[in-house]
């Protein structure tokens, strides 16, 4: 049998205490409100639900840490929350890239053994072929389908996030789901 | 409808939808049906509704406060030593893992199966993954088997020990950092508490900043052996949050022990096991019975804690003793 202690939060000073319990309600708040969002953006954008649960955590991670230089004339919450969102996903595709040159093997291993039966189960057959549609997207698409369905964002926020026009967003949005439409089709009826 | 208002009227008829639900005008265009039927399929779906929510919120509090140690080494020095021996008392067998990365840490924790908190206690119900877990990669290169050789997986049910390049013993990992036996051994050293032994059970009060209650029920030769108490840095105690009550059934030599603390955000913990955890009640407080032999609770502003691996007690006796505690 194993036991352990995970945490053991210290604070030593009386001042730190009352900053930390507010500054804590504050980010349960957010986390409980923008948790399903943000996890559902990531998996938009990422296919493997432990990568989702890790990115997603560093994500409010972020949160926590800037919540004190957010300002809320600069952009709205929601703006500046998935902003972070989208550069911690990009940084871990920069980061999967550098990596992937020193062993590809590696990777491929690590992969196939977080993927343990029970979640394969969760995710289903029909995310599988959500995912593999996904797969073929380029990422400029992949972001707005995942900023859109995942973020549930209006175009015109996910215009302020990518740096596009509103009827821009509009266009490659409604042009990437007939593509991802088309490619689900072909899955199911098993034409690659 | 011309191809440009197509586009424009699909993003504000979906907005409109995942807004109020509300569906689309019939438009006299199959595709555009059909497309919208598609973007609402896509906007319904829930992806958290499977994931660990509980975990990832953990996560992020585990590793905001390895960031903050990475930013000041100083301060993991800084811990006041009666919180860790009290820590290692309470959870019998313990690793404390408060620094490691949180990507390693949940490969060795796995997934949560159950998670019972009570205010300043958390005990979570863990299926630690079984077999080799690949280090983390600012270990690689730093830590080696007994033969020399580099260790890159180490295996999470039968760890073997590990060592530096030059074969010192490895303890344990801060920051991403080996520590060494022998630099554990220092720093034990340095941080040393001296231990104050009460026998007489009438002058406990003395000592703590909360009111001492003993248990008026003990199991059959039972009877209160010790209390101690951790020496401030003056070498006095007063005021002390801990207390750790030693009981004892002088026949039979079985034993249990009881911490009481003041409850507060220094005394707070979360423990974690493999084994069972259980919720149950002490006098209608919420409690937690952990591995049929230890009881965690908190009860007026006491966290109350009872060890009964060395008892031979079943759990109904430990919860008997607990219960008398008013």
């Amino acid at each position: 049998m194993q036991e352990r202690v995970l945490l053991f939060p210290l604070i030593e000073e009386e001042v730190s205490i009352r900053e930390t319990q507010t500054e804590s309600l504050e980010f349960t708040t957010i986390f409980e409100t923008y948790y399903k969002r943000i996890y559902n953006y990531i998996s938009y954008r990422v296919s493997c639900r432990y990568t989702t649960e890790d990115l997603t955590s560093q994500v409010f991670e972020k949160v926590l840490n800037k919540l004190g230089t957010y300002s809320s004339d600069k952009s709205p919450l929601e703006v500046w929350m998935f902003a972070i969102a989208r550069n911690v996903v990009n940084d871990y595709f920069r980061a999967q890239k550098r990596t992937k040159m020193f062993s590809l093997e590696g990777i491929k291993e690590l992969i196939s053994k977080k993927k343990d039966p029970e979640s394969l189960y969760i995710l289903g057959e029909s995310n599988d072929k959500l995912f593999r549609a996904l797969d073929t997207l380029n990422e400029r698409e992949r972001n707005i389908v995942g900023l859109k369905f995942g973020a549930n964002l209006s175009n015109i926020q996910i215009s302020r996030i990518v740096d596009l026009t509103e009827s821009n967003v509009g266009v490659i949005l409604y042009r990437t789901m007939k593509k991802l439409k088309l490619r689900i089709e072909d899955e199911s009826e098993g034409v690659k | 409808m011309s191809k440009k208002s197509a586009e424009q009227q699909f993003s504000k008829e979906l907005d409109a939808y995942m807004i109020s639900g509300q569906g689309p005008s019939k438009v006299d265009s199959e595709e555009y049906n059909e497309l919208f039927e598609f973007g609402k399929r896509l906007a319904d779906r829930d992806f958290s509704r499977s994931s660990n929510k509980g975990e990832i919120l953990l996560q992020v509090r585990r590793n905001s406060s390895s960031t903050r140690g990475d930013e000041d080494m100083k301060k993991t020095k800084k811990m006041k030593r009666p919180v860790i021996a009290a820590a290692t008392l309470a959870v019998v067998g313990v690793l404390s893992i408060g620094l490691m990365k949180p990507a390693f840490a949940q490969d060795i924790f796995g997934r949560i199966v159950q998670s019972v908190s009570l205010g300043h206690i958390t005990v979570e119900q863990h299926e630690y993954p079984t077999g080799l877990i690949s280090i983390p990669s600012e270990l690689e290169g730093k830590i080696f088997d007994r033969d020399g050789n580099p260790v890159v997986e180490i295996d999470n049910e039968h760890p073997e020990t590990v060592y530096t390049a030059s074969g010192e013993e490895v303890v344990g990992f801060i920051n991403g950092e080996v520590v060494t036996k022998a630099e554990q051994e220092k720093l034990d050293q340095e941080n040393k508490v001296e231990i104050l032994v009460v026998n007489n059970p009438n002058q406990l009060n003395d000592y703590t900043c909360f009111d001492v209650i003993l248990p008026t029920y003990l199991p059959e030769g039972f009877s209160f052996d010790r209390a101690e108490f951790y020496k401030g840095d003056d070498g006095t105690v007063s005021n002390s949050k801990y207390i750790n009550l030693f009981f004892k059934n002088e026949k039979t030599g079985k034993s249990f022990i009881m911490q009481n603390r003041f409850a507060d955000e220094e005394t707070a913990f979360i423990r974690s096991t493999d084994g069972t955890v259980e919720a149950i009640k002490i006098n209608d407080q919420d409690a937690v019975l952990v591995n049929e032999r230890d009881i965690d609770w908190e009860y007026k502003g006491v966290i109350y804690g009872i060890a009964g691996k060395k008892s031979g007690l079943d759990p109904s006796e430990l919860i008997r003793i607990a219960e008398s505690i008013q």
